[in-house]
């Protein structure tokens, strides 16, 4: 009768035995496995969330708090991996699924994590806008320089030059500098740390979470098989500690220092912070316990005779 | 044809004639007229020509006539385009400042009281007024009068801004439909209370300055609301518990955001206006997860931006609510006029396969009901549920009556009870241990509310319960979880985790492309599709108005229910129109043809959409009728048509 579906859907099928869940529901990671590549950055933030999850519980986080969401790209299998509440969601959409999760329940915490090519390109906007609104969510970019998950093309930030598949020649385009943008957007936190160094990126990563307002932190990940920085990187990272973080100047000034490609020094920590007004404050004080949907409608009718 | 009266107000953009024929609309909706309005304007902001027609009738109504009775015009456009369909005793209403190519008519004494021709409870005013076809306005042209109001120079008198122009209209249309200047002070008193004293001033100088031409009784039936469709539709997702809507301007969409953004705070609404329709969409599927009852709305090209969120609202099992308002394509087409020319997109956009609710509401009534419905559907099963609405429907304004609809079904959302582990995508009708549902009332009261997290599902079990408390003889929702849905929770939810996922996934929602595990989830999906046929076969999900025995009948889909439920009556047809689009109601739909030998499909669109959508399921039409100007067909535009098919 129905056009639907010519199938036996009783729901009788042969059935799969479920995985067994985690080692406990205390355990950072899902039974999925690891598909990583040896070496690959993406370990590094990986294991920063191992104990990122106590630290946040410690600072009034508590994990049934946390959710993850993430992108499409080798970075976003981190959704599969982490024992967390998790949206995996679309290539570049990071931005509004968080801005939405955070706008239909401002107590929850979340934190996007998404790829270079994910956010920079496929999704820049939102990123301006998550900035411009000051959206109260954290933005962990893997940022490779590569699409990995494709293979290996150019992105938003490669540099000038650079050849992957869909550039065999050469990128004829200069990167961009993401955190330019974003404190030009207006994001009230932007930082750059690097997926080699776990104790910098842990605190970089906390401090992110924990700033009330969007925050932006793009992590330098080595993709160890199609664009390996590891010793470009190694030779001109370095820690800042004589930056103003309050001094938007100041700020833009650091971030301006390394173009994402050439020889300057790329420097790595939190480049600016500052207080404003969130866009999920706006909804915070919604309380519908009263609301009588019933005579709503009939009152909205009555104004219209 | 229903006995009414048309009058059409005609001006250029930005001379306020939406508002005109809406307070027009309000007189006559308080005198227990039912009335429809239709608007017509271009896309701009100031210039071009713009008419707004009202249509008063003791029955309900929902097209207009080409027969008018009064005629306001604003410029010559109005006349030199709209004049000639004036009736027998039909009135010209000129604004002697800006209408040059006519002159008023010498007043003739004593024609303010023809109380010899008072309509009473007729509204033909002596003689066959009822012409059908496009040229009836020959006969009785001699009776036609044009009468002059000098509106800039009034308003220039009395130092009114120009937006009094309307006020100064509404004055001369009461005079000439012999409503009495109480009626109208009541009206303006309520509809315009800013500078009161100066509008009544003004309608007070254009009462006098005309004569009475009819004698509009008024009726003895309770006034009602009138709404536009886009306002409908926003009031029947209240009622079903939306508690967020999140939209990018686009016509003829953009009134419902208006309205869902000045009802906001009223009604507990979080209303978002995103960078994008990308954003829109992928906002309110993050809304949904966390546990938010939100819609979206938009016209075709946003909607060509959203189809990535629709697909994944089918794999993610996240449900959501989308109004696409449809106005005539390809591409930004033809924004401010009407089409159905998107059917075929909103029943096949998104890749893959899983099931989608579309309901085609035809007017303000069945925006309301159907989009109840939608929110109620999207949530029991997890899914996108589309009202495809088009612009006739959005920014028609109709007479409103909920009590006259059937009672609104109530849905519950199958949420989890609390029995660990918590799966997102558990398959409970392939799995031993079967997880009852959670009833909204097991939410508030039970252990189950513990489990699930005490902020945002509570709130959104409220938003069902109350969403769903009618009264009884509602039509009665199936078991409490239907086949291939599983129950829901949001985060927070201490000890586990909710795992939503854009990739084929297991029933924790982790990733997979098992194969077995990839054939259990899409029969769980189209297990959905089938549980939700059989939802909509509880509703009147195909209605059958006219003669419902008759072998000949008209079929149509959305705004154009209106017109063929009256082309039906007055010809003794039957009328059948398919509210619900998919899953498609086969079996509803077979049996309103039971006995049909002929059946003529009419639809605004040029390769005949609706036909298409019934070929697949096996059902032929035998003569399609199809209009595709960007305007609606007239009452008597569709009466003729069909006269020349059945010929
Ligand atoms: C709309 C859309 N376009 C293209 C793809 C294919 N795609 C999957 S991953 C990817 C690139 C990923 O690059 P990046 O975001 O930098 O993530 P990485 O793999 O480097 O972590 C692309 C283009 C997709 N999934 N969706
Ligand atoms: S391809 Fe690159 S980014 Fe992807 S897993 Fe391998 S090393 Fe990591
Ligand atoms: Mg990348």
């Amino acid at each position: 009768m129905s056009d639907i579906a010519d199938l036996d859907i009783s729901g009788a099928g042969s059935r799969r035995p479920q995985p067994a869940v985690m080692e406990g529901a205390a355990a950072p990671l899902t039974y999925a496995e690891n598909t990583w590549c040896p070496g690959c950055g993406n370990f590094g933030i990986l294991n920063v969330w191992k104990t990122l999850i106590d630290e946040l519980a410690d600072n009034g986080v508590p994990r049934e708090r946390i959710v993850v969401v993430a992108g499409i790209g080798c970075h976003a299998k981190i959704a599969d991996y982490l024992n967390l509440n998790t949206f995996y969601s679309l290539h570049g959409r990071t931005v509004p699924v968080a801005t939405g999760i955070k706008l239909g329940n401002p107590e929850l915490t979340v934190i996007a994590h998404a790829g270079d090519g994910d956010c920079y390109g496929e999704g820049l906007e939102h990123m301006l806008f998550a900035a411009k609104r000051n959206i109260d969510i954290s933005l962990m970019v893997h940022d490779n320089g590569v699409y990995a998950l494709t293979t290996g093309q150019y992105t938003p930030t490669s540099p000038r030059g650079f050849r992957g598949k869909s550039t065999p020649g050469g990128s004829a385009e200069q990167p961009i500098n993401p955190l330019e943008l974003a404190v030009a957007g207006g994001a009230t936190f932007v930082a750059r740390s690097y997926s080699r160094g776990a104790e910098r990126l842990r605190q970089t990563m906390l401090d992110a979470v924990l700033h009330r307002g969007f925050s932006l932190v793009d992590i330098l990940q080595v993709c160890a098989t199609f664009n390996n920085l590891y010793s470009y990187y190694n030779e001109r990272t370095f820690d800042m500690d004589d930056n103003d973080p309050s001094s938007r100047t100041d700020a833009l000034n650091r971030i301006g220092e390394w173009t994402y490609g050439g020889d300057g020094r790329i420097a790595l920590g939190t480049f600016y912070r500052s207080e404003a007004d969130t866009f999920d404050g706006v909804f915070r004080d919604i309380d519908r316990s009263s609301f009588d949907r019933e005579a709503a409608v009939r009152d909205l009718l009555a104004r219209r005779v | 044809m229903y006995d009414s009266f048309s009058v059409l107000v005609g001006g250029k953009a930005g001379d306020g004639i939406n508002e005109a024929g809406n307070l027009i609309a309000r007189l006559m909706n308080r005198l227990g007229y039912r009335v429809y309005v239709e608007v017509d304007y271009p896309s701009l902001i100031r210039g071009g020509h713009n008419f707004s027609i009202v249509r008063c009738a003791r029955e309900k109504v929902g097209c207009r006539t080409d027969r008018l009775d009064v005629v306001m015009a604003l410029n010559d456009e109005t006349v030199e385009r709209h004049a000639h369909r004036l009736g027998g005793a039909g009135t010209l209403v000129i604004d002697t400042g800006s209408v040059k190519s006519v002159t008023p008519d010498e007043a003739d004494e004593g024609d303010d009281d023809p109380s010899d021709e008072s309509r009473g409870g007729d509204l033909k005013a002596g003689g066959e007024r009822g012409g059908s076809g496009q040229d009836d306005s020959e006969e009785g042209d001699a009776e036609c009068i044009v009468m002059g109001v000098p509106i800039a120079a009034i308003l220039k008198e009395l130092q009114a801004p120009p937006v009094m122009r309307n006020t100064c209209l509404l004055g001369t249309f009461c005079r000439i439909a012999g409503i009495s200047w109480e009626i109208l002070e009541d009206t303006i008193r309520q509809h315009i209370p800013r500078s009161l004293e100066k509008n009544l001033e003004v309608a007070r100088r254009g009462y006098e300055a005309t004569r009475k031409r009819e004698s509009l009784a008024s009726l003895d039936l309770p006034a009602l609301p009138v709404m536009n469709g886009n306002e409908a539709v926003g009031l029947g997702l209240i009622r079903a518990g939306c508690t967020a809507y999140v939209a990018y301007p686009m016509s003829p969409s953009t009134g419902l955001l208006h309205f869902m953004a000045s009802v906001a705070d009223d009604c507990s609404l979080k209303v978002v206006h995103p960078e994008n329709e990308i954003a829109v969409i992928l906002m309110a599927l993050g809304m949904a997860y966390a546990g938010e009852r939100a819609a979206v709305g938009t016209a075709g090209g946003g909607f060509c931006l959203m189809t990535e969120g629709v697909s994944l609202a089918g794999q993610a099992e996240l449900p959501i609510v989308i109004m696409v308002a449809q106005r005539p394509g390809p591409s930004t087409g033809l924004p401010t006029y009407t089409t159905q020319a998107d059917l075929h997109f909103v029943l096949n956009a998104g890749q893959g396969e899983f099931p989608r609710l579309v309901v085609a509401p035809g007017s303000a009534e069945e925006a309301y009901y159907w989009s109840a419905v939608a929110m109620g559907l999207a949530w029991r099963y997890q899914t996108a549920a589309f009202v495809l609405a088009d612009k006739a429907v959005c920014e028609g304004s109709y007479s409103i009556d909920i009590d006259a609809l059937p009672p609104l079904p109530e849905y519950d959302v199958p949420l989890w009870d609390g029995v660990s582990p918590y799966r997102r995508y558990a398959r409970p009708d392939d799995a031993t241990a079967a997880g009852t549902a959670g009833t909204p009332d097991d939410m508030s009261t039970g252990a189950s509310a513990d489990a699930a997290s005490a902020g945002t599902s509570g709130e959104s079990a409220d938003a069902t319960a109350a969403g769903t408390a009618t009264a009884e003889g509602s039509a009665a929702p199936s078991a409490a979880v239907p086949p291939g849905v599983s129950p829901l929770a949001f985060p927070p939810l201490p000890g586990e985790v909710v795992k939503v996922d854009s990739y084929e996934h297991d029933e924790l929602g982790v990733t997979t492309e098992d194969n077995v595990e990839t054939v259990l989830m899409q029969e769980k999906r189209v297990r959905k599709w089938c549980a939700l046929e059989e939802e909509i076969d509880r509703l009147e999900a195909v209605k059958v108005r006219g003669d419902a025995d008759a072998p000949t009948a008209l079929l149509c889909w959305g705004s154009n229910g209106s017109v063929c439920r009256e082309v039906a009556d007055e010809l003794g047809l039957r009328m059948v129109q398919p509210l619900v689009l998919s899953p498609f109601p086969t079996r509803q739909f077979e049996e309103a043809l039971d006995g049909v030998e002929r059946l003529i499909c009419v639809e605004n669109n040029v390769t005949g959409q609706l036909v298409k959508l019934l070929r697949l399921h096996g059902f032929d039409v035998d003569d399609a009728i199809r209009r595709y100007d960007g305007r609606m067909f007239s009452l008597e535009e569709l009466t003729t048509g069909v006269k020349e098919v059945l010929q």
